[in-house]
């Protein structure tokens, strides 16, 4: 079986299919017997293909935005990047008056997060809003990894949360196809 | 099952569609019909939207 049989790029090719089928084997192992009554392993074995599904996500994305930027000559814009930045004084609590240099710089594809690729997909109109705001939904779930930053009690992953991951999986392969 | 061709490529069976294969390479138990498919037995789990992209699968 091959799941991204459109993606050209070998090295991402088979990068997408071992993860695919990670993602598989861990849902097949949380479907087993021994975890009926493991609420928690269930979960975390969820977090973790939460994790992978959204690593695939934003992998075709910007597979599919560097198409676009290679085949139709599509211009990235440009961001400033500071450097050499000098404090001068204190202005109010917590403001300071800074002084420094900057510089544009086109921005560059592979050291786009997550959120940038969807942005940039978005104002390219390779997806549509409904289809942003999804992707958005699924983003939120991936940094939930981040625990540190949780401001509560980590929840029990779902069934739902997964098939929302897989269904906006679906929706972006379909795009790359 | 699967094999990894010199860690380049990825090469799924046809015997991998099957519960059967999943159970004896993972030494699971999901207590279903081993002719089922793999497709057909997420959807029945609640991931249809998984089980669409493995049915769509080349």
């Amino acid at each position: 079986m091959n799941y991204f049989p459109t993606v050209k790029d070998s090295a991402l090719r088979h990068n997408l299919e071992v993860a695919f089928q990670h993602i598989i084997d861990l849902l097949a192992i949380s479907e087993d017997q021994i975890y009926k009554n493991k609420p928690l392993f269930v979960s975390s074995f969820r977090k973790t293909i939460i994790i992978h599904t959204a690593s695939i996500i934003e992998a075709m994305l910007l597979w599919k935005l560097k198409k676009i930027v290679e085949e139709k000559n599509v211009e990235l814009s440009e961001e400033w990047i500071y450097f050499d930045i000098k404090k001068l004084c204190d202005k109010d609590k917590g403001v300071e008056v800074i002084a420094g240099f900057r510089r544009k710089e086109k921005k560059v594809l592979e050291k786009l997060d997550f959120m940038r690729i969807s942005d940039i997909c978005l104002k390219h109109n390779l997806i549509d809003s409904d289809l942003k705001i999804e992707i958005d939904q699924v983003r939120k779930l991936r940094n939930r990894l981040h625990i540190g930053s949780l401001n509560e009690i980590e929840k029990l992953y779902t069934r739902s949360d997964l098939d929302l991951c897989f269904k906006v999986a679906g929706k972006v392969r379909k795009l790359i196809t | 099952m699967n094999t990894v061709n010199n860690r380049k490529k990825v090469v799924f069976t046809k015997s991998s569609t099957k519960v059967e294969s999943l159970e004896k390479r993972l030494g699971i138990e999901l207590n279903v019909s081993s002719n089922m498919t793999i497709s057909e037995f997420f959807k029945m789990k609640g991931y249809p939207s998984l089980s669409k992209i493995l049915g769509s699968a080349k």
